[in-house]
């Protein structure tokens, strides 16, 4: 991709920004959401489970 | 020179002949008075085989709108008409109809939004949509609505516009009333309105994705490129109704004019009292010399700011007659709109903003002779004013 999504001018996007290529939000970068990384310490668990039901994508389990 | 076919027919009609010449693909709509007569002629016209399209009867003003996003989509050359409520209840899916650069045309006629309850005309309807993004042009007769209809599939598809359009037309006084028309034979609409051919479509070989989100870092350039394409569509506009003259000859313009030659009072009316104002006109330069003229707003949207300009140099007092109030604000729609176009102009004429004609009542030609006095006596006392109701009883 020559420009990232988030520099492009107006005149630069397709016609109502429709999406021509499909696949395409493989090129997108989204690792930079995040801007804290949470640790697990594993030494204060415990299991009450919450986490479990909290976390995102359920990326904790037990 | 082309061939000549006159019909008395009634203007909701010959609005519907005007669709089915342009060979609609795709008709949704939901009845509404007083637009009811030109879809279910539209109904008739497919049933009957007349007319090879899709009529899809809907529940509702919003499915209707929300199926003409998708047919429109899809490539298909697509109408619908609504008045008043319909409209109303239409309001989410029109914002997104513009965004999605989808070229549907649509006839509002024009009808007072409740309450009280009104069939009645006047334009609070279209005033209510104003910022939606549609293109919104006026017809003041039937034939002025044929023609427009038919221009406006013209002006809506092409490739440097893609933006929908309503065309204007005032409910009863227009929608209900048998007219003289000339029509275009089909071979003349085929000429000069060839198939819709879509820069994009919805089609299962050659996937899009259309109505993304537009998170905050690409939002405000979709909005820019959605604003300067209205902008721009003018021009369009403006070539299309010299191609029409050219071919027909009738001309229109983004702002028609009517006696304005040496005049120092300007009127500005929208739709079709402009008839009866342009008689108002008649009779104060014939019968009393008065130097007055008048000015008809044709295209609502994109406003012809540098045609208004031009065309009020030189005039002492202009009287904008609204048929709508924006309630509590600083005039009527069209008259805040026009102040706003002047404000940084030198030599701007007196602005007078008159309300008038709510929910059907009759503008009559000496409504429009007292406007012009009272207009003129405003400007002379420098009277400081928002807006003023005329014909309301005090």
């Amino acid at each position: 991709m020559a420009k990232n999504f988030n520099e492009m001018t107006w005149k630069e996007y397709s016609l109502a920004f429709m999406v021509t290529r499909p696949g395409c939000s493989a090129e997108y970068r989204t690792g930079d959401w995040r801007s804290q990384k949470p640790v697990v310490d594993k030494s204060k668990c415990i299991k009450c489970g919450i986490w479990e039901l909290r976390s995102r994508w359920g990326s904790v389990k037990r | 020179m082309h061939k000549v076919r006159n019909l008395g027919i009634e203007v909701s009609l010959g609005i519907s002949e005007a669709v089915k010449l342009a060979d609609v693909d795709a008709i949704a709509a939901y009845p509404i008075t007083p637009q009811t007569h030109i879809v279910e002629h539209l109904s008739e016209l497919v049933a009957d085989g007349e007319l090879n399209a899709e009529f899809i009867p809907v529940e509702s003003e919003h499915s209707a709108m929300s199926v003409c996003a998708g047919t429109a989509a899809a490539g298909a050359r697509t109408y619908t008409a609504t008045s008043s409520q319909g409209l109303a209840l239409m309001n989410e899916i029109l914002f997104i109809i513009p965004a999605l650069r989808l070229p549907i045309v649509m006839t509002l006629a024009n009808r007072a939004l409740s309450g009280p309850i009104s069939i009645w005309n006047d334009h609070s309807d279209l005033m209510s949509v104003r910022d939606t993004g549609w293109i919104a042009i006026f017809a003041e007769n039937g034939q002025e609505a044929f023609d427009l209809t038919l221009q406006s599939f013209k002006i809506a598809e092409d490739h440097r516009v893609l933006l929908p359009i309503s065309v204007n037309i005032d409910g009863f006084t227009l929608s209900h009333v048998i007219e003289p028309h000339e029509f275009l034979s089909q071979e003349e609409v085929n000429e000069f309105l060839p198939p819709y051919q879509p820069l994009v479509q919805l089609n299962p070989d050659k996937p899009v994705s259309m109505g993304m989100v537009g998170i905050p870092e690409i939002f405000f350039e979709a909005k820019k490129a959605q604003d300067v394409a209205l902008i721009e569509s003018k021009a369009v506009i403006k070539e299309v109704f010299k191609d029409f003259g050219d071919r027909f000859g009738r001309y229109y313009n983004v702002i028609e004019s009517y006696r304005t030659e040496d005049a120092e009072t300007l009127l500005l009316t929208m739709g079709s009292i402009s008839e009866t104002a342009m008689e108002a006109i008649d009779v104060m330069r014939d019968e009393q010399g008065r130097r007055v003229g008048l000015l008809r707003l044709r295209l609502w949207r994109p406003f012809p700011v540098d045609e208004l300009r031009e065309m009020v140099k030189g005039v002492k007092t202009l009287a904008v007659i609204d048929r709508a109030v924006s309630f509590g604000g600083t005039g009527g729609p069209v008259a805040g709109e026009i102040r706003s176009a002047l404000y940084s102009t030198a030599d701007r004429p007196y602005v007078a903003s008159f309300i008038a004609g709510l929910g059907g009542r009759d503008v009559t030609v000496k409504d429009f002779m007292d406007m012009a006095a009272l207009a003129e006596k405003m400007e002379a006392e420098g009277e400081i004013h928002e807006y003023k109701m005329i014909g309301v009883r005090e």
